[in-house]
């Protein structure tokens, strides 16, 4: 309550200063670029000593001041790896003003070996996506803001539920972290999108290798970290308003950020957002596709309380989306499957509409997080941190149920509520004996009930793990290590088909070990190794599944006897920045998971009054799984780059000396970016084009699947981008693409309706985003 | 200063306690929307000539899909005659048991059944419509030929909402409801 107070005090205390503008009305803006290679710098600190004000350069380099006197003005100008610098001049009118910072190389050396934080794993091969990729991708879901990672592919089911596949695996074995919350969703079923806005981020880190060590055991095969910006620190109110338009299913996006600090004193910051998506059916080369439209909401708000040594954040999130589902994919049985695919398009193709009817999904997920952090000048950084999320789950089947009243309640039939509280700590100490490094611990608690058809049983799940990190830090190198014990207790609740509740308790235990080296290469170039063991208890639905998947009409029956998976892995990175004209980054993997578990089809296939169904059962076997992901950039000349990503995995069952079935095909994106402008107002305007490649995944074992695997195909897509120059307090930024230019038919392995329809066809896209930035007199 | 910590203080407790007090285990919640199932189906034979002379044979799977296998009766049918089929589905899940047959013949426009057999001298016709007319398949005849054999008959229930065609119907439309075969034999 006090909080809603305060919340109210400063917006009252925002339109209070808004209107009293004072008579010092002189503007001073400028730009800061690097004094050998004139290249713009992003996130300069700008210090006015007669506003009191700190700013930070955008991406175009540029900073603002208004409402300054006349006279004298000093500024204070530092940004880390080159030398800070102080002027002072006299202004009588409005002013631009154009810096250059030397760079400071000794610094800039130890960034090479040096840009994690104490409490994370720098040796883990990595992809950063920044606020301006960020906006370029904007506008989908969190799947189509990941997919043009190297090494990361989509596992979809039809357009708008796509979840993220980091080096060949996903689902249970990679982990979402959405502000630092561990997302707790019902991860496992492979139609289960993560349940995220990507508006919320203002940063997203791929983290592709075992980060078991630091995250706990979901992360076995990579983590996703989704970091929304931190609150301003400098007083103003900044809004920022995003839209997009999409040909393709006429979807529009309109997404709102209000965030601001009345004064510098103050230590209250706010932060509210909310999106709104709205999609219909979409449009493949040839037919629309039913019952393909979707409907999001989605609002958040953060405040955060921030004193000299310590503070509170509070973040309160909800997201809210309704999917509907292709119809044409909800079959009644295996013949009906071997129809669906002997049919060159679906049977009951479409019209336009944004009308959205069974089947579909509707899902709510709601999330506290409360943070509070301390510093002490003796002892290091403290953070305690508790969350509660809340997740609800509906799925409703293509029919009603045929009696007519239990019709008229529209229950959906798949119906789950998943609560989970968490704590986490965290302690970033002091140097030590030359280690500097983070102790944590976590605990969470979480309980799943389910209201309609039994798929997986009720339980619930106590986690606790405690892990340590240290870095060793010379000028050339970096060792560092990480150990972590995790302890899993899952206490189910079966109800059996005589109405009878069976209790089984299963207890998990084990420890996860990471070890790194980064190493400087040259000046600006480091190699990264880095050995993990990590291991994952058997998830609830492998181990008590039992039902009919209506999606795919397959019979699936979990295994109780499933011990945990332990993985044990290797990588190694190159990141090279050495040449003006040449950058990449490769990485290279290799891992053994003993005891993997995988779903495997048995003999005698179900036979239901519905007819057969083909059955599934968990297995488990020693799986070996290596590859590579590169990606690299040529710059021919200030207007022309060429960027160039590929990946491959490769996945083989040690014990029945067979592929691994799911494992994404090689991929290659080439793309061609031209900056022809040289004239001030054009100067960030560009045009790339680019072609992805993706071949036929022939690597799968014979006979689980039901269709042959289908052909390469070609995508061409192509955007233009253009930003306004030197524009601090009201920036826009412009983006027109194309995806599928030239409207190719094609189908992806990776998608689950590839059996019933093509993918999407051409889609042509409009991406606007305009911020203002208001300064507050103090 | 003091103020603010003991807020801090307070939130954090609370947050324990919070956590703490869901740690009691949790029963598993009524199943307030147990889905339908069909789990019986059940063929009537009346030979035409002879009122008395029933047939009845059944597909019980009584505890749903999943858990104990379905048992199957076979079908054996005299040579040359002609049988009046009633067809009845139930839900044996459901206590009381609920019948899935009135509920078909209820949406009739939205579902139909089909036959076929191994067996050529097997032919089938319905005897029963819909309110467009068209058949639905819960009323039946079987007319057997004079040659004996033996062979599969297969019982398919599609629901075509929106999709149903006039006779004879289309059994690649839809979703299949019901796919049951009885091993048969004419003597």
């Amino acid at each position: 309550m006090t909080q809603f107070f305060k919340i109210i005090g400063v917006v009252l205390c925002v339109i209070y200063s808004s209107k009293s503008i004072g008579a010092c009305t002189i503007a001073v803006s400028g730009k800061i670029v690097d004094n050998n290679s004139k290249q713009t710098l992003e996130n300069v600190s700008v210090f006015s000593k007669e506003k009191n004000m700190l700013v930070y350069t955008d991406s175009s380099g540029s900073f603002y001041f208004n409402n300054l006197c006349k006279g004298n003005i000093s500024l204070q100008i530092s940004l880390l790896g080159y030398d800070n610098k102080s002027i002072s001049f006299s202004v009588s009118s409005d002013t631009i003003i154009e810096l250059s910072l030397k760079s400071n190389s000794k610094i800039l050396n130890e960034l090479v070996i040096h840009n994690h934080n104490d409490n994370e794993l720098g040796s883990i091969s990595k992809t950063e996506i920044n606020q301006s990729e960020l906006f370029s991708k904007s506008g989908g879901n969190i799947g189509d803001v990941l997919k043009d990672v190297p090494g990361v592919t989509l596992l979809k089911t039809g357009s708008s539920i796509s979840k993220p596949i980091i080096r060949g695996l996903h689902s249970n074995r990679i982990l979402i972290l959405n502000n630092g919350i561990r997302q707790e969703g019902q991860n496992w079923g492979s139609e289960h999108a993560p349940e995220i806005d990507p508006y919320i981020a203002s940063k997203i880190t791929v983290l592709k290798g075992a980060a078991s060590a630091r995250f706990g055991s979901d992360a076995l095969n990579g983590a996703i970290l989704i970091e929304p910006a931190v609150l301003p620190d400098t007083s103003g109110i900044k809004t920022e308003l995003n839209t997009a338009l999409f040909s393709n299913g006429r979807m529009g996006v309109l997404s709102a950020i209000v965030e601001g600090k009345t004064s510098q004193k103050s230590p209250f910051a706010f932060r509210v957002q909310s999106t709104v998506r709205k999609g219909g059916n979409i449009h493949t080369p040839n037919y629309f596709l039913i019952n393909s439209g979707l409907e999001e909401f989605n609002q958040s708000a953060a405040i955060s309380y921030k004193k000299k040594t310590w503070g509170i954040d509070v973040f309160g999130s909800h997201f809210n989306t309704k999917l509907g589902i292709f119809s044409g994919s909800h079959i009644g049985n295996l013949t009906d499957l071997q129809r669906a695919f002997e049919r060159t398009k679906p049977i009951d193709t479409s019209y336009f509409s944004y009308n959205i009817n069974r089947p579909y999904q509707s899902i709510n997920h709601y999330m506290l997080k409360n943070r509070f952090h301390l510093s002490s000048n003796n002892y290091g950084k403290f953070e305690i941190v508790y969350a509660l999320q809340q997740n609800n789950r509906a799925e409703f089947d293509k029919s009603k149920p045929r009696n007519d009243s239990l019709a008229a309640l529209n229950k959906p039939e798949l119906d789950f509520r998943l609560t989970t509280h968490s704590f986490d700590f965290l302690w970033e100490h002091k140097k030590m004996l030359g280690w500097q490094g983070s102790i944590g611990a976590t605990f969470s608690n979480q309980y799943n009930i389910y209201f309609g058809r039994n798929l997986i049983p009720n339980f619930q799940s106590i986690t606790g793990g405690i892990f340590i990190i240290e870095h060793y830090r010379q000028e050339n190198f970096e060792i560092e290590w990480a150990l972590r014990y995790d302890k899993r207790f899952l206490n189910v609740f079966e109800r059996d088909r005589n109405d009878q509740i069976n209790n089984y308790k299963l207890n998990f235990n084990r420890p996860s070990i990471s070890m790194g080296l980064i190493y400087k290469l040259f000046t600006q170039s480091n190699v990264m190794a880095n050995l993990s063991s990590a291991w994952r208890a058997p998830s609830v639905n492998e181990l008590f599944s039992n039902g009919i998947h209506q999606a795919n009409a397959t019979f699936e029956a979990g295994n109780r006897t499933l011990i945990p998976e332990y993985s044990y892995s290797s990588s190694l990175d190159f990141n090279f920045n050495e040449l003006n004209w040449l950058k990449f980054k490769a990485g290279f993997f290799a891992q053994q998971i003993n005891n993997f578990i995988f779903l495997l089809p048995v003999q005698p296939p179900v036979l239901l009054i519905q007819g057969a169904f083909p059955s599934f059962k968990y297995f488990q076997t020693n799986a070996f799984l290596y590859g590579t992901d590169f990606n690299s950039e040529i710059i021919f000349s200030q207007n022309v780059s060429f960027i160039t990503n590929y990946s491959l995995v490769r996945a083989k069952d040690l014990e029945n000396k067979n592929w691994i079935y799911g494992i994404p095909s090689d991929r290659t994106e080439l793309k061609l970016v031209f900056s022809p402008f040289t004239s001030k107002n054009l100067k960030n305007t560009s045009l790339s084009i680019s072609n992805l490649f993706v071949g036929k995944q022939f690597r799968l074992p014979a006979g689980v699947d039901y269709a042959p695997p289908p052909n390469a195909y070609q995508l061409i897509n192509a955007e233009l981008i253009y930003q306004k120059p030197n524009s601090r307090k009201n920036n826009v930024v412009i983006i027109f693409g194309v995806n599928n230019l030239l409207n190719t038919k094609y189908r992806e392995f990776l998608n689950s309706f590839r059996y019933y329809t093509d993918e999407m066809g051409r889609n042509f896209y409009l991406k606007i985003k305009l911020t203002n930035l208001t300064k507050l007199k103090k | 200063m003091k103020k603010n910590k003991y807020i801090i203080l307070v939130l954090v407790i609370s947050a324990a306690i919070q956590s703490c007090k869901k740690e009691q285990v949790e029963l598993p919640a009524p199943i307030v929307n147990q889905p339908e199932n069909i789990t019986t189906l059940k063929l009537q034979l009346t030979d035409s000539a002879n009122s008395a002379a029933v047939i009845n044979a059944q597909y019980r799977d009584a505890d749903g899909p999943g858990g104990n296998a379905a048992t199957i009766d076979s079908l054996i049918l005299d040579k040359g005659k002609t049988y009046l089929v009633n067809l009845v589905l139930q839900d044996e899940t459901k206590s009381p048991v609920v019948d899935i047959s009135s509920e078909v013949l209820e949406e009739g426009k939205e579902h139909q059944f089909f036959y076929s057999s191994t067996i050529s001298g097997i032919t089938f016709s319905y005897n029963d419509v819909d309110v467009n007319g068209n058949p639905i398949g819960l009323k039946f005849k079987l007319r057997t030929s004079n040659a004996a054999a033996t062979g599969k008959t297969k019982v398919t229930l599609k629901h075509q909402p929106g999709v149903k065609v006039s006779a004879p119907g289309d059994i690649t439309k839809g979703d299949t409801d019901v796919e049951v075969e009885f091993n048969t034999r004419v003597k």
